[in-house]
């Protein structure tokens, strides 16, 4: 074996590779959902890894989540305490917040981590100090505190006897016990603590005897591997068992560290989504490479007999071989490598939810992921040479024929890849079907010059339920600025995931409402909110803030507890959930419905009530025609006049928010389409060069009926029967299966019927009239010279 | 090669050589005694069935005979291993088919340039003047740069014979060479062997055409598995039955 040979043969399989485009673009096809698939592993791993926190994948620690309605919240206090006493885990709570820090020379605001501790079991041991105090603080105990290892070097290094020290955070005297290590960011992604305290202080640092948990609040379990895979299992049915969770209540238990929750759960579920589309690509794809190297193996055998004339040996053969594979391999693996910025770019476009800046690329598992993919592809290229060579034999100067084994496994190939494109195909159609209908719903609201206002979760609750008639007097001072045109006060402004519920009932006991616990939709508004919106009121009036017992409702609400009523004789029935007293409400008005969380969501029956206080929960809905800096800039200078706690102003245009609401539906649409549109390119392609190797390998017998007297259409449909037999039973099971597992697309499609029999139908025909199409040129091709391959 | 080979009078030497296919007790070829001088042209001629392709795969080391001996170059080949096999292959003997056999998907050059890669004597800048030599002996060399489907069937062969020509062989065997080629082109192929012949060439033919085998030197009928000779109209061929 010389280094000569193996240079001949490298560059002889580089020129074969350059002549063969076909070849490129089938390994391209591979390529492609590989480098995407790729992109989502990255982003998970990205998602999971919480190295910023000195944890290693293996910590035992465990994000948990409570999800009602789609939302997640961190765990109450009673679940935590029962899934303690029922399993050997341990809760641990923690929430980030910046507080003013105080020290001899200086004053900053700085990240304040509030840990419910768990050092230990996570090993995470300090630098110097000991955690002790913070993992089992007392109460009544000095407050204490770890100061991050950045902020110790930054401020405190060349102070002598750091720990126990004393400094202040928001005007409370706290003493450092430990130095935190190296490794210890943050608890959170993307975020530098500067000091841990325990979780249990954050009430006294607040100075807030009444604190609850709150949203901004993450909910961990520490314990061990088995414990977690049990508790993923039953935990949210024991806590339906014993009564402590709702029916459609549930409870999450992932290994998302220090993420935002509802991010990771809408990411997550997305990129399963993603993935599952992708992996159907990969194996289309990648059926289709096989149907094709299938082919080229022929030719390879064939190359390999005319060497061995040429003087190969058998040890030659066996090298060339596998150089031809293992380069064939690197080939694949080099167009993934070349693919994965364009992978990142699509998965940008699918994923907007996630800032690809973010994900950070760990090339470690990058290379154990290629090294996995050459392993894998060079076990199915073996495979599949070695059945090639079983089946194919090679003969010299006597024209060949497909024998009837290859028929049947070429056509069973291109039926699959074809039955795959029809339901991709279907698939496609629905959901571009689908997504017109709901491009085109109305809203309900003009989203032009229009801005929505929200505030930050307010800090102190029992300082605003102290404000009163602020909202008159909030909204005088916004409309008297020139600048705005309109102004209203809301307690869900559309599209920006608030909600509130209270319970109503109509007038005969029924509750209303389709959500969970029985309770009712309630938007507490001013009295303008609906012109300000351009939202059409269908009957009656808007709330008045000086007749606090009328009501406006919803069409939704009308239609379903009113119909056969008169505006006049409506009204619903209010409960006062501290007594269970019920009091009559006046309905005054009738409003189109308003699809406060985006058109494919459920219109549920809405009350609106006139909002009188404000408690810092509330948002702003104004119609203006200034730029949002300018209009953060003026609300901002309104709000600071005013005695109610509002935190971080956020102003954002209702168009934006309606465009940015339509991403994550646009994003399915573009990978649906591109999956779609390379998988019929690739369809197209896999059955005119299966069609041709075939022609080719039957020309003999194509030859030899056509001299005998055959038409060039019988011909044609002996061969189209034969595709039509292998064709039917796939395509039936492929459409069965596709009924069967059709959840993931039942989601995407609200109100639209998954199975349409014409519609399949048709698709079928198509595509079935492009195979006779192909079958027709290249049988007619081979005709042409039908007497050179019976001579 | 000279380890293996070693220095004889005749080339070709087959003595009580029998064959029969594995799985069958059938002898497709019985007692063949064939002697083969360098710079001989024989020809081969023979009904379907004969035993002629058998007897070429023989001669050209494919298939190894059940009895007897078969010497090339005074080495006997029963006892060689497939490496040496290969090697003799590679250096000593040329093959022309009847459907030219070239690889599509490479060039002109590239598929004559096909023997040199498993000769490790011939390093990679020889290469081109070795294949520019192989071509301009069968006149194409222009067209070292196509690829085989843009050339007729007649300049497919000269190729494939350039092939055959490239790492100068002893021997070269022809499998109905002209078999896929109209009369004008099979007569160019016929002169082109001839004129190898002339140039030194020894040259085993197998045809099925009375008129082509009369350009060789002498000719043998097989019938049956059997060897006879037909007459030597120009020079008698060292050959028994």
């Amino acid at each position: 074996m010389t280094y000569k040979l193996c240079v001949d043969l490298i560059v002889n399989w580089l020129k074969q590779m350059t002549n063969n485009l076909s070849f490129l673009l089938v390994i391209l096809f591979l390529a492609f959902p590989i480098s995407i698939l790729i992109n989502f592993q990255l982003i998970e791993t990205s998602y999971l890894d919480a190295n910023f926190a000195g944890l290693s994948k293996d910590s035992p620690i465990r994000n948990s989540v409570l999800v009602e309605e789609g939302k997640s919240q961190p765990l109450p206090y009673y679940i935590s305490q029962e899934i303690e006493n029922k399993w050997p885990v341990k809760s641990v709570y923690e929430r980030s917040i910046s507080f003013e820090v105080r020290n001899e020379s200086s004053k900053e605001s700085k990240l304040i981590s509030f840990i419910s501790g768990g050092f230990k079991s996570l090993d995470i041991k300090p630098l110097q100090g000991s955690l002790e105090s913070m993992e089992f603080p007392k109460l009544g105990q000095e407050l204490v505190a770890a100061i991050s290892y950045i902020e110790w070097k930054k401020h405190l290094k060349t102070t002598k006897n750091v720990i126990g020290k004393k400094i202040q955070i928001n005007n409370k005297t706290v003493t450092i016990v430990a130095i935190m290590p190296e490794n210890f960011i943050s608890f959170r992604e993307h975020q530098t603590t500067s000091f841990v305290m325990p979780y249990k202080q954050l009430p006294e640092l607040l100075d807030d005897v009444d604190y609850s948990i709150t949203p901004d609040t993450y909910s961990y379990l520490i314990g061990n591997n088995q414990v977690f895979d049990s508790l993923t299992q039953d935990i949210t049915l024991y806590l339906q068992n014993e009564a402590l969770l709702l029916e459609e209540s549930d409870i999450l238990i992932n290994r998302a560290i220090g993420v935002n929750n509802q991010k990771y759960l809408t990411v997550s579920k997305r990129i399963y989504l993603l993935k599952t589309l992708f992996w159907l690509l990969l194996l289309f794809c990648f059926i289709a490479f096989n149907n094709f190297y299938s082919g080229e193996c022929a030719a390879k055998q064939q190359e390999y007999k005319i060497r061995a004339f040429c003087g190969a040996s058998k040890v030659n053969l066996l090298v060339q071989r596998f150089l031809d594979m293992f380069l064939t391999v690197m080939l694949v693996i080099v167009f993934c490598i070349f693919c994965l910025p364009l992978g990142h770019y699509f998965v940008q476009l699918f994923l907007p939810q996630v800032s690809m800046e973010e994900v950070r690329t760990n090339f470690s598992q990058l290379l154990n992921i290629i090294s996995y993919l050459f392993f894998c592809v060079l076990f199915f290229m073996s495979i599949v040479f070695l059945i090639q060579e079983k089946l194919i034999k090679t003969t010299f100067g006597r024209g060949q024929s497909a024998s009837f084994s290859q028929k049947v496994q070429s056509y069973t190939l291109l039926a699959l890849l074809l039955s795959l494109t029809t339901i991709a195909l279907y698939s496609s159609l629905l959901l571009l079907e689908n997504q017109r209908s709901i491009f085109k719903t109305h809203l309900g609201f003009v989203d032009e010059n229009r801005f929505v206002v929200t505030f930050d979760f307010p800090e102190i609750r029992s300082e605003i339920l102290q404000a009163n008639n602020t909202a008159q007097l909030l909204l005088q001072q916004l409309v008297s600025n020139p600048e705005i045109k309109q102004a209203a006060i809301t307690s869900m402004p559309p599209l920006s995931e608030k909600t509130s519920y209270s319970q109503w009932f109509s007038t005969t006991g029924e509750s209303i409402g389709t959500g969970a616990h029985g309770n009712t939709t309630e938007d507490t508004i001013s009295a303008d909110y609906f012109t300000t919106l351009g939202t059409k009121i269908l009957l009656g009036n808007s709330v008045d803030s000086l007749k606090p017992m009328n009501i406006v409702v919803n069409q939704a609400l009308w239609d379903r507890y009113f119909t056969d009523q008169t505006l006049a004789d409506a009204q619903l029935l209010n409960v006062n959930t501290m007594n269970g007293e019920k009091t009559a409400y006046r309905v005054v008005g009738v409003i189109e419905n308003i699809y406060i969380s985006g058109p494919d969501t459920q219109i549920e029956p809405t009350i609106y009530s006139p909002v009188f206080a404000l408690t810092g929960f509330e948002g702003l809905v104004i119609e203006s025609q200034i730029s949002a800096i300018k209009l953060t800039k003026i609300v901002a200078k309104i709000i600071k006049t005013l005695d109610v706690s509002f935190n971080g102003i956020h102003i954002v245009s209702l168009s934006e928010l309606i465009e940015k609401e339509h991403q994550p539906r646009l994003a399915i649409l573009k990978v649906t389409l591109t999956a779609t549109v390379l998988m019929f390119i690739a369809a197209i392609v896999f059955c005119f060069s299966t069609i041709k190797q075939l022609t080719d390998k039957n020309a003999r017998e194509l030859a030899l009926r056509y001299c005998e007297g055959a038409k060039l259409g019988s011909l044609i449909g002996r061969e189209y029967l034969f595709f039509i037999i292998v064709f039917i039973p796939i395509i039936m099971g492929v459409v069965t299966l596709f009924t069967l597992k059709s959840d993931l697309l039942q989601k995407l499609l609200v109100g639209t019927s998954l199975f349409n029999i014409t519609a399949i139908t048709l698709i079928g025909i198509c595509i079935l009239l492009l195979v006779a199409i192909s079958l027709g040129y290249h049988i007619k091709q081979k005709l042409r010279f039908a007497w050179l391959s019976l001579s | 090669m000279s380890d293996i080979i070693k220095s004889s009078p005749s080339l070709i030497e087959m003595t009580s050589l029998n064959f029969h296919y594995p799985k069958t007790k059938i002898d497709v070829l019985q007692n063949i005694n064939l002697t083969i001088n360098q710079g001989d042209y024989i020809a081969i001629v023979g009904t379907s069935g004969s035993g002629k392709s058998t007897l070429l795969s023989i001669l050209g080391l494919l298939n190894q005979p059940t009895q007897g001996n078969y010497s090339i170059l005074g080495t006997n080949t029963t006892r060689l291993t497939q490496s040496s096999i290969s090697l003799i292959k590679n250096h000593e003997i040329g093959f022309i088919f009847q459907n030219f056999n070239l690889l599509t998907q490479l060039s002109v050059f590239d598929n004559v340039a096909l023997p040199l890669t498993y000769n490790p004597q011939v390093k990679r800048a020889q290469y081109r003047n070795k294949v520019l030599k192989a071509l301009h002996q069968v006149d194409m060399g222009d067209f070292i740069d196509r690829s085989p489907d843009q050339l007729s069937g007649g300049q497919q062969q000269r190729v494939a014979i350039a092939r055959a020509l490239v790492n100068e062989p002893s021997l070269i065997l022809a499998d109905e060479p002209t078999g896929n080629l109209d009369s004008k082109n099979s007569l160019q192929v016929f002169d082109l062997l001839e004129r190898l012949n002339i140039q030194g060439k020894t040259i085993c033919l197998i045809t099925h055409d009375d008129a082509y085998a009369q350009k060789a030197k002498s000719i043998w009928q097989i019938l049956d598995g059997k060897l006879y000779t037909e007459g030597n109209h120009k020079t008698v061929g060292q050959g028994s039955v």
